[in-house]
């Protein structure tokens, strides 16, 4: 089992008790699952999604990546596992403005300290993969909403990631292009990794081998 | 890994140049401050100890010493053979020269002046090293030797006595007797026994005509290329008290114990300015320090990108701690090149030797450098400690 939560909680400090957005959800997911959640705003998808990426701990409960309790983790070592085991791919995109797209993609291979030479093939090559080998010395700025999310892409695959988690990829985008970038992830699916991604949209979710319903920080429904 | 730090820090100091060089601005006032003062205060110092001492310090000088004359004591004096000998007798002297001192009145624009008038021998410029002939030539050995009534005159009494305009060749009357002028002397400093620019030298063959003896009271010494001037200083104590039969009766300096002297002074003032520039240096950290919070403010989502793709907080601190250095050492950088590059202006303008000081620089860059961790510190733990969920949601 690649992810297990057991019984998650997540509080936001609001008021006397606090805002309750996830509340006791478990749920576990395969190597290779394509996993979309839905669920009305507010619902604690994204929420969701940071835990599972380790960008945030659970108040209560227990998540295990590959085994490992990442409740019990230091800053060290969550910086670590986002790096080598986690893509993130956001709605709006999250590029750095003033680095161009390949050192945007490179930016993960910074942290994990490979040597400068190696990196710019690294990430030329993944720019191939997702079509934009051609715009590599260009800001984000001077690129569509389609290509800047296509570079997020890159620069959450670069490092060979376990799962990607992706809030919202589609979000901003039209919806031809929200169907290219799907196309990329179901590529990518094929190819064994596995996906989360967080949607509105019920033909995006089609693509998802399952999809969760989230509700008032509930799992509703799991199908 | 310093190097993407470096590259990265340049990048966005390239973005806010104007910011990035306001914030610099305290940092480079400091440094120049810092850099010019000392060099100043140093250069000064040179400039003092060169003009007074010649081309080096290795001077010493050896002079009578009573008060008075007493009943046991008669003044001690030395014959010119006995000065002649301790150039030999005494290891590490280059060369030495004595002084005859005389004080003679002269009428000067209808005023009766004490005018001080000094007799050497012709090796004595070499010895005091200055440069004091600033027209017309000093006087050579033969002339020395042949007591030729040749005088080098103070460039304001010249002034005084003849006019500017007046040429050399003029006649100089010393107690009755009259010398030719063939040069001017003038020096910028007046400190000293006598004030050079109102002074007269005589051949010391004349000299010892006028005063009518031989003795000598003073006795220049110049000391041999790595002989240090305080060993040259004890030999000749030594020697001395020899001579008089274990007496005391001249005493013997040296330059540095002038340069001392000066050194306590320039000290003192560097002590004062430098703490100046020391609290401007801490109003600049101040500085640097509220624009590095303002860069993490504005860069939130850049560092929550940055920990979503897997920066540790040592990372982020990093990050901005290296900026914070790199605006400080560069504002330094600024600093030290401006300051010098000043200073080399003022030494051609005014026509001054001034040596830029090399433990200025580095203490400039130092500080400007301290400053840098300093005040980049608390900022780049603050960036370090952002929640990423939080930093990436900020707008
Ligand atoms: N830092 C926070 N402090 C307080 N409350 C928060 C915080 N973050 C999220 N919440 C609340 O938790 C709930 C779930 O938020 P979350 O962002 O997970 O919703 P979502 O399902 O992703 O919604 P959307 O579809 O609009 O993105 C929301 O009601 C939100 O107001
Ligand atoms: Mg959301």
């Amino acid at each position: 089992m690649l992810i297990e939560l057991c019984e998650v909680t997540k509080v936001y400090p609001m008021g006397k008790q606090g805002f309750y957005a996830l509340k006791g959800l478990s749920l576990s997911i395969e190597k290779k699952e394509f996993i979309a959640i839905v669920g009305p705003s507010g619902s604690g998808k994204s929420t969701l999604l940071n835990i599972i990426g380790c960008l945030d701990k659970p108040t209560l409960g227990k998540y295990l990546l590959e085994g490992e309790d990442i409740g019990q983790k230091d800053d060290f070592s969550l910086a670590k596992i986002r790096n080598t085991k986690i893509g993130f791919v956001f709605q709006s995109f999250n590029l750095l403005p003033r680095a161009t797209v390949c050192e945007n993609v490179l930016l993960p291979l910074f942290y994990s300290r490979i040597p400068r030479r190696q990196r710019r093939g690294l990430a030329e090559e993944i720019l191939e993969k997702v079509g934009l080998a051609t715009k590599s010395n260009h800001r984000p700025s001077e690129l569509s909403g389609g290509e800047q999310q296509r570079v997020a892409i890159a620069r959450a695959l670069v490092n060979n990631p376990l799962i990607v988690c992706a809030d919202e990829p589609t979000g901003n985008l039209d919806t031809t292009t929200g169907r290219e970038i799907m196309e990329i992830f179901a590529q990518l699916n094929k190819r064994g990794a596995t996906i989360l991604l967080i949607t509105h949209e019920r033909d995006i979710a089609s693509y998802a081998s399952k999809i969760i319903y989230l509700r008032d920080g509930e799992i509703v429904e799991c199908s | 890994m310093f190097i993407d730090y470096i590259t990265s820090s340049l990048n966005s100091l390239k973005q806010y140049k104007l910011r990035s060089f306001l914030s610099m601005l305290g940092i480079i006032i400091s440094v120049f401050s810092i850099v010019s003062i000392i060099t100043l205060g140093q250069g000064g110092k040179e400039l003092i100890v060169r003009e007074f001492t010649g081309s080096g310090t290795d001077l010493v000088v050896a002079h009578n010493d009573q008060m008075t004359e007493t009943r046991m004591d008669k003044f001690a004096y030395l014959t010119e053979a006995q000065v002649e000998a301790m150039k030999r007798k005494i290891p590490g002297v280059a060369d030495l020269a004595p002084e005859y001192l005389l004080s003679t009145t002269m009428k000067v624009g209808g005023e009766n002046k004490r005018i001080p008038v000094i007799g050497v021998p012709a090796n004595w410029f070499d010895i005091r090293g200055l440069d004091l002939v600033v027209r017309g030539r000093r006087f050579t050995e033969d002339e020395v030797r042949h007591s030729q009534k040749v005088c080098i005159a103070g460039q304001e009494l010249f002034n005084s006595l003849f006019g500017k305009s007046k040429a050399l060749g003029q006649e100089i009357s010393i107690e009755g007797i009259y010398f030719n002028v063939i040069g001017l002397m003038g020096h910028k400093l007046k400190l000293g026994p006598f004030d050079i620019n109102n002074a007269l030298i005589l051949p010391s063959s004349c000299m010892q005509r006028l005063l009518g003896t031989q003795e000598v009271y003073v006795v220049m010494f110049k000391a041999k290329d790595g002989v240090h001037p305080s060993v040259l200083k004890e030999r000749i104590g030594e020697y001395l008290r020899e001579t008089f039969s274990g007496k005391d009766l001249w005493a013997v300096h040296t330059m540095d114990e002038l340069i001392k002297i000066l050194d306590t002074v320039t000290n003192i003032i560097s002590i004062v300015i430098s703490s100046i520039a020391g609290i401007s240096l801490l109003v600049g950290g101040i500085g640097v320090m509220n624009i590095m919070l303002v860069a993490v403010r504005e860069r939130t989502r850049e560092i929550g990108i940055r920990k979503a793709v897997g920066a540790t907080k040592w990372d982020v601190l990093w990050q901005f701690l290296i900026e914070s250095l790199i605006l400080c050492s560069l504002g330094g950088g600024i600093g030290i090149l401006t300051g010098v590059s000043l200073l080399l202006l003022i030494a051609r303008l005014m026509n001054l030797a001034i040596f830029v000081s090399g433990g200025a620089i580095v203490l400039g860059f130092t500080f400007s450098c301290l400053v840098g961790i300093f005040s980049g510190v608390y900022p780049a733990y603050v960036a370090a400690n952002l929640n990423p969920v939080e930093a990436l949601r900020y707008e």
